[in-house]
């Protein structure tokens, strides 16, 4: 018995056709015992007289067949039975009771599964058929930001989501967002990142493009790099294999990085996204503003950063094609190089103006979109030498971070990079000593006699510990996503200190306010904060699908970005206009190029400042003309320097 | 042809001097922080050193005193480049032992005959 129950056990387990089986087994087994009411007078005078008793073959076996088993399929067949002997009804009424067991089994079984089809459908077990897809491989709160990017380029693309997030919470999310992603065909699939027969089923060989975020991001920090590096080791080696896509991978702990590195063999870029965020923060901490040019600079809506070759190249000085391009900005050079057995792309910034192009060297350019390149003869310039520059360049002393998260420690190191002398760093939030703590234990190289660190204990009811300190005392204040309170979001959080600051800049007028850098999640928390101090916000979540999207499809692009946001080498930053043409008279964007390169700067566009919102404009045309007033600002790439 | 040893840690930078230099005939070699520097100054034997301040593992102010104290390495000219332009950092950077000093953005003219001086 003990057996029987087993193999029962495991054949429903183990067999999709079971149940039918076992149903059919049944039904034979019941029409069998059916057919039992020959031998009590099925075709007796008295039966043959009863409305569904018939003896058209005879009245033998299939008179007998028939009539059992028209009971079992049609319970409704037992009325016909009146008059026939007791003994045949009783035969009729099991198989009509068994049959109606056996039929609603049967009904059962078959709506379960078409359920279980739609069921698998929507959660996403179908194997993927397509060529030059794009692969979403994991699922957080920057996904739909990736998505929003992708369909940017309305080119109708197909995205396959692979994660193992809930699909009905994935389709929930896109569902909102549904009017931004328009032109893109999604397709949610529920599965493990770091599987290999997962990576078959999504068909990870013929897809054009691989973005990997990471797994599980939520607001209790539960993100897995170590999925990450274990799905790049899958994509390294499926690659290997077969045709390359291009693949960009998210890493959230930069400790990770190098790791993820090896996992990948340095193939493909990997993003560590606490580090983005916390360079963009200290450098719009060195450059008030810089959020917005850097949003407006590598947004895709506008414009686009590309390589291009130029005919006849060789010997061309950079700094005078640069000039000599007239709707488009000339920012570096790329060329491919050999090294250690491997082709690699090497980009370059803002070289020299005397930097001699070879001929097989591609031009990175900022265009827009749709435009051919207009390349003209203007004469090559004379360049003056310079020796020194008049900018103060920018130089953080002190520094206030409020709330605290896994980012705070980068932030710090960033900030001793780009110090050349002694910083002190005030850190106010919650259980502020364990925190200092903690990020001395952990960062215990970057604490020098430079770098000094003071704890502040600070809670969002406790306003009165913010009130105490006097903000012109700091060239800089963060206020950083802290979501480890699970009574209050980050974005609220972060809000309501602004608020704070607020009332403080309120009751200190006439006192100097520092420049206040933000982190937010959710770009809609920007129009809550318009009256606030806030000088620059950074949306990490779109800051970063950003830099993915771009990277993802321009490989190049991941030098670029890490080369500006770096300390040390090339860097974006401001100059003030007047130091470049008279203000108030209307100056051509060639003389300000030009004369920017003497100082090996090359000019991205102009920050307008107005006293309002700044106006930012980017790649404008050598020839149109400007008419600058005190507070505008040119936005140059240039060599970093520490004076 | 003269072997330059560049000891950068920015890649941007690495790529751009040691491009060219190679340009411009020189046999160039990278090390990208100051301990790789003063080994690839022993294996390479370079004609001279360009040498980047601000390096990571050490620094390169301690590479440039090691190298010089070093009777093996000592005599190989090394110019001191950084994007530290105080008149601070030169005078570290010569008291370091460097020979001598240019900073950033490179004028390629200027560090051409530099080097020229030295070789």
């Amino acid at each position: 018995m003990q057996r029987a129950k087993y193999l029962l056990f495991l054949l429903s387990t183990t067999s999709n056709i079971f149940p039918y089986i076992f149903l059919a087994s049944l039904m034979l087994l019941v029409i069998s015992v059916g057919m039992g009411a020959y031998y009590f007078g099925l075709f007796s005078p008295d039966a043959l007289e009863a409305e569904g008793i018939g003896d058209a073959f005879g009245g033998g076996f299939f008179d007998t067949l028939w009539w059992s088993m028209k009971h079992v399929l049609d319970p409704g067949a037992l009325a016909e039975n009146y008059g026939a002997p007791k003994m045949v009804l009783v035969f009729a009424m099991f198989n009509s009771l068994m049959g109606l067991a056996i039929v609603s089994g049967l009904i059962g079984f078959i709506v379960n599964s078409i359920q279980n089809a739609v069921e698998d459908a929507r959660n996403g077990s179908a194997t993927i058929r397509e060529v030059n897809h794009i692969l979403l491989l994991g699922w957080n709160r920057k996904a739909v930001s990736v998505l929003k990017q992708l369909a940017k380029f309305k080119e109708k693309e197909r995205v396959v989501i692979l994660t193992s997030t809930n699909t009905n919470i994935v389709r929930a999310e896109i569902r909102q967002e549904s009017r931004n992603l328009r032109g893109l065909k999604i397709l949610p699939l529920r599965g493990s990142i770091a599987s290999p027969s997962e990576m078959a089923r999504i068909a990870i060989r013929k897809a054009a493009y691989v973005i990997v975020l990471a797994e599980g991001q939520g607001l209790k920090n539960t993100f897995s790099d170590v999925t990450t590096i274990k799905t790049m080791m899958l994509l390294n080696s499926s690659q290997n294999e077969g045709r390359t896509s291009n693949i960009v991978a998210e890493i959230v702990n930069t400790e990770n990085l190098a790791i993820a590195n090896v996992a990948s063999n340095l193939s493909h870029p990997i993003v560590s996204s606490g580090q983005v965020i916390s360079k963009t923060m200290v450098q719009c901490a060195r450059y008030p503003g810089y959020a917005q040019v850097y949003s407006k600079l590598f947004s895709l809506e506008d414009h686009k950063i590309e390589l291009k070759n130029i005919e006849n190249s060789e010997g061309i000085l950079f700094g005078d094609i640069a000039t000599r391009i007239t709707n488009a900005t000339v920012i570096g050079v790329s060329w491919l190089k050999i090294e250690n057995g491997r082709e690699r792309r090497v980009t370059v910034l803002n070289p020299e103006p005397d930097f001699d192009l070879a001929e097989e060297d591609d031009l990175i350019l900022i265009k827009q979109a749709n435009e051919d390149l207009e390349i003209n003869d203007c004469p090559p310039l004379e360049r003056v030498k310079t020796t020194d520059t008049p900018f103060n360049r920018p130089n953080i002393r002190k520094v206030l971070i409020l709330s605290t998260n896994p980012n705070v420690g980068s932030i710090i190191r960033e900030l001793d990079q780009h110090s050349t002398e002694q910083l002190e760093i005030i850190v106010a939030c919650q259980d502020a000593n364990s925190v200092c703590e903690s990020l001395e234990s952990k960062y215990e190289e970057i604490y020098s006699s430079k770098l000094k660190i003071q704890p502040i204990e600070f809670y969002l009811d406790g306003i009165w510990s913010l009130e105490k300190i006097n903000p012109a005392e700091f060239d800089v204040i963060f206020i950083v996503a802290d979501e480890s309170e699970s009574k209050v979001d980050a974005d609220s959080r972060s809000t309501l200190i602004l608020l704070l600051l607020r009332n403080i800049c309120d009751k200190t007028r006439g006192v100097t306010f520092p420049p206040v850098v933000t982190e937010f999640l959710d770009p809609q928390t920007l129009e809550l904060v318009e009256d606030s101090p806030l000088t620059d916000a950074v949306v990490s979540t779109e800051l970063l699908s950003h830099l993915m999207v771009q990277v993802v499809r321009k490989p190049f692009m991941e030098s670029i970005y890490r080369e500006l946001l770096n300390a040390g080498g090339i860097e974006m930053g401001f100059r003030p206009a007047e130091a470049y043409a008279e203000l108030g008279k209307f100056v051509r964007h060639l003389d300000i190029v030009r004369l920017a390169q003497c100082s090996n700067e090359v000019v991205l566009g102009y920050k307008f400042d107005d006293g309002t919102k700044p106006k930012i404009i980017i790649n404008p045309k050598k020839g149109e003309k400007y008419k600058f007033v005190a507070g505008d600002k040119l936005i140059v790439l240039s060599q970093q320097l520490y004076t | 042809m003269s072997k330059i040893l560049i000891v950068e840690d920015n890649e941007m930078n690495r790529d751009m001097l040691s491009r060219r230099l190679a340009r411009k005939g020189y046999e160039v070699e990278i090390a990208e922080d100051g301990a790789a520097g003063l080994e690839a100054m022993k294996s390479y034997r370079p004609d001279i050193v360009l040498m980047d301040m601000g390096l990571p593992i050490m620094d390169g102010w301690t590479a440039t005193s090691n190298a010089k104290n070093d009777p093996e390495i000592s005599q190989i000219p090394i110019i001191a480049l950084t994007a530290h332009a105080l008149e601070a950092d030169k005078e570290r950077a010569m008291r370091a032992g460097a020979d001598d000093f240019d900073t950033k953005p490179v004028n390629l003219a200027n560090l051409l005959e530099k080097i020229e001086a030295l070789l």
